[in-house]
């Protein structure tokens, strides 16, 4: 029986070997291409670069601009759909902002749809990062351990236990 | 399969398998409905193995509130991890390093200095109590800036963004 090959391409997922980590990869390079083409034919539009999915300190639940009407809502629905698959292919970046979007997903705002094209922007432009599954062991340096443990701190600790549990049952 | 990509899978880089947690915690970010939103990220060496996103189900007081509850959460999935990488036949480590940046919960969970009077936190202390005391879990501190859990609480600048990315997601980092 003749091998499948090296794992390249599944469900959106690119699946990579990293020579320089030595470690394979897992992106969403295809997938994000072939969305963003989508969405800027269907919108009529080109996606601009941002370097970040969300403006610090922005609260989409703070938005009061006009209600979508159903075609659009049809679509921001798609385009959150869209996003949470890319979160599932290894995007984690995009996760929170995804999550805050997608709670307005029955009644989404034009101030809405605009974040979720900011979003699809900032993925065209950074559609290379993909998660590297580098198991090789992380520093632990300058990490503050607290090693104390509650029997330490009192010396006749383990005895006190053990008379109450004699005691007590 | 070709010879090459077999030999790949064939040799584990690592005989114990370390896991990491980061968890963070952004106390009521929804202005809407004051909830806070969870981060918790697992690592295996250096891979992210897991990552999660959401908001509480409980509206909390305090960041501290907050903070444990998301540790408990933490710790539910951190097992969860451990149990799985056990049945693949994986020797995991002794104990999984669990990292937070608020420093009054990773110190509680060690010394005995904090009364909690609600029902939902006694519990969710007493879980992260339990997996300290029982030795599965070793609890460190870290800055907050220096937490990659941070980007899944909330929104930050892009500077802090990508410094936060770079381990995980970018080909220069180490």
């Amino acid at each position: 029986m003749k091998g499948v090959g090296t794992p390249e391409y599944y469900s959106g997922a690119d699946i990579e070997w990293d020579k320089r980590r030595q470690c394979w990869t897992l992106g969403a390079k295809t997938y994000i291409k072939s969305v963003c083409d989508r969405i800027e034919k269907l919108l009529e539009t080109s996606l601009k670069n941002t370097s970040s999915p969300l403006d610090a300190s922005d609260h989409p639940e703070m938005d009061d601009t006009d209600l979508l009407v159903p075609s659009e809502i049809a679509i921001y629905q798609m385009m959150i759909g869209c996003l949470q698959w890319a979160v599932t292919l290894g995007r984690y970046d995009i996760q929170d902002t995804t999550n805050t979007l997608a709670r307005f997903g029955q009644k989404p705002r034009d101030g809405h749809l605009k974040r979720a094209l900011r979003v699809f922007g900032y993925l065209k432009f950074h559609a290379r990062r993909k998660l590297y599954l580098d198991p090789s062991p992380i520093s632990y340096e300058g990490i503050d351990f607290k090693d104390e443990d509650w029997t330490e701190c009192y010396p006749d600790a383990e005895e006190y236990i053990d008379e109450i549990c004699r005691t007590e049952g | 399969m070709p010879k090459s990509i077999s030999t790949k899978f064939a040799e584990p880089k690592v005989d114990i398998v370390p896991l990491t947690v980061f968890k963070d915690t952004s106390h009521a970010t929804c202005l809407n409905t004051r909830r806070s939103v969870i981060g918790i990220l697992i690592l295996l060496g250096n891979a992210p193995i897991f990552y999660y996103s959401k908001c509480q189900n409980t509206v909390e007081g305090s960041t501290y509130d907050s903070e444990l509850v998301a540790m408990r959460i933490a710790i539910e999935n951190l097992l969860g991890h451990r149990y799985k990488l056990r049945m693949m036949g994986m020797d995991v480590e002794k104990y999984s390093i669990l990292l937070g940046d608020n420093n009054s919960v990773i110190v509680n969970t060690q010394l005995p200095s904090s009364s909690i009077k609600k029902k939902n936190n006694s519990v969710a202390f007493h879980k992260a109590r339990e997996a300290v005391a029982a030795g599965y879990v070793r609890t460190g501190h870290i800055h907050g800036t220096e937490n990659p859990s941070d980007d899944l609480t909330k929104a930050v600048s892009p500077t802090e963004f990508c410094r936060l990315t770079e381990p995980t997601l970018y080909n220069n980092a180490v």
